[in-house]
């Protein structure tokens, strides 16, 4: 069986580096981007979840949240919004993202919420 | 004759000696004097100067002139009621120039009162603060930002540390694995400390939003007390009575507000066993009580513990640590639902915390 594939958005390095680590662990194929930016190239052979900030250098996890989610083809891809806000849950429900998760977090709960998107 | 003479001498003196008041007065304050109206009659040179506006464009008008609409009609309502009872009032004011800039001037408004007692005049003596609020909002800022930047290290450091507990719990390295949990649980505390910290700036800086829905009260209380009872071996947690109203509110910062007291519950009473939660409810109000058998806080002190940074010190207390921040967000966040949160104590015996909310009915 084809592993399912995690693309993370943080500018974090050692956010990005932890988060691959512990989805690795579990088994995913886990691609970075420090950016977001791939998120507006990408053409086909979309991520199966999307980990999204909010906060990166210069760029609004939030406007890439509402792009994803008015493209034609790449409405359908998941988006968890990551961030250390206390209000995440109101900005992921504003900005149309599947689900949230606030940082700092257990690593039980990003592997909850990544598996609950990916065992559909 | 002679006598007559010293009453003028005298008089002569008096009114020389306030010219050096008024002289003094005008080098330092911005000074406004107003009739009962609150028409201004006089202002100093400072009050032009800061205001923009001419002497001319003054006299006879009201201080709704400089009225920037930062304060609320209750702000306003409360100074007006404060000086035409005949009391001073003192206070913070943002005020606008002629050229659309804001100022802040520390005020004190005296009424000067007739035979009768009436308030005849008012006179308001300002101090330019501008300054002061502009500090003020650096330093928020900047501890809004610092925390939130705190955040990023936590949450990676947080990661690593689950990471290797996991590999741990895989090798049946059990010492490891509880060095493991010991490391979890202090970051925990450093990242609440980051939070309780962004939290305080939010309030002085008016942007703590509230996401209000309707709230069950009881199924809160349980949530909060299962999650609570876990935090603590020697303590058990007791709930007596039910609610029967629901509440309109934020829903996690309510929860905040319980689990901070219920920690100080836990931290401030080592030797006790137990913590009772108190619930009551009528067709207005709610009211849930945090009562602890622990060190109590002595009587001169129970009225400064919802102040910010404030911490009760003493002999005793000089192992607990903190912020002094949990009370004063706690305390706001209630005031903000329009609730109201009060202490009883007794040193030696312990405390007992109790918030009023209003019922979900009475607000509709």
């Amino acid at each position: 069986m084809n592993k399912k594939r995690i693309l993370i958005a943080d500018d974090d390095q050692s956010i990005l580096e932890v988060m691959q680590l512990i989805l690795e662990d579990e088994g995913y194929e886990v691609a970075t981007s420090v950016d977001g930016e791939d998120i507006y190239k990408m053409k086909g052979d979309f991520p199966d979840v999307l980990l999204l900030d909010i906060r990166m250098s210069g760029i609004d996890g939030r406007d890439i949240c509402k792009y994803v989610k008015s493209h034609i083809l790449k409405k359908d891809i998941p988006v968890i919004i990551i961030s250390a806000n206390k209000d995440t849950e109101q900005i992921a429900r504003k900005v149309g993202a599947d689900d949230f998760l606030t940082k700092p977090f257990e690593i039980d709960d990003l592997i909850g919420k990544v598996k609950k998107y990916t065992d559909m | 004759m002679i006598h007559k003479q010293r009453g003028f001498a005298d008089h002569k003196k008096m009114i020389h000696e306030l010219e050096h008041t008024k002289y003094a007065l005008d080098h330092s304050a911005i000074v406004a004097l107003t009739d009962k109206t609150g028409k201004i009659k006089y202002v100093n040179d400072k009050f032009v100067e800061i205001s923009g506006y001419s002497r001319e464009e003054l006299i006879g008008k009201t201080h709704r002139v400089i009225n920037s609409q930062y304060h609320s009609a209750d702000f306003m309502k409360n100074l007006w009621k404060t000086i035409l009872s005949g009391n001073i009032w003192k206070g913070e004011i943002r005020n606008k120039t002629k050229n659309g800039k804001y100022y802040w001037v520390d005020t004190t408004i005296t009424p000067l009162l007739d035979e009768k007692g009436k308030p005849e005049q008012f006179i308001a003596i300002h101090y330019d603060i501008t300054k002061l609020k502009d500090l003020e909002k650096q330093k928020d800022e900047f501890i809004g930002i610092a925390s939130h930047e705190l955040k990023t290290p936590v949450t990676s450091l947080k990661g690593y540390a689950q990471v290797l507990r996991k590999r741990f719990i895989k090798d049946g390295n059990k010492v490891a694995v509880s060095y493991m949990d010991k490391m979890d649980s202090q970051i925990n505390k450093l990242s609440f400390l980051i939070q309780d910290l962004l939290d305080v700036t939010k309030i002085e800086t008016g942007k703590l939003q509230f996401h209000t829905e309707i709230i069950d009260m009881n199924h809160l209380v349980k949530e909060i007390l299962e999650t609570m009872q876990l935090t603590t071996e020697k303590h058990l947690i007791v709930t007596q009575g039910k609610i029967k109203h629901a509440v309109f509110g934020d829903r996690e910062r309510i929860g905040q507000v319980m689990i901070n007291l219920i920690s100080n519950a836990i931290k401030y009473s080592p030797k006790s066993d137990k913590i009772h939660v108190l619930l009551s409810s009528d067709t207005n109000t709610v009211k849930i009580c945090i009562k602890d058998y622990g060190v109590g806080i002595p009587k001169e002190k129970q009225k400064h513990v919802f102040k910010r940074f404030y911490r009760v010190s003493g002999a005793k207390e000089d192992t607990f640590p903190g912020l002094g921040l949990g009370l004063y967000i706690s305390a706001e966040i209630i005031k903000r639902h329009q609730g109201d949160m009060s202490v009883e104590s007794t040193t030696g015996e312990g405390s007992t915390f109790c918030f009023i909310l209003p019922t979900y009915n009475s607000t509709v």
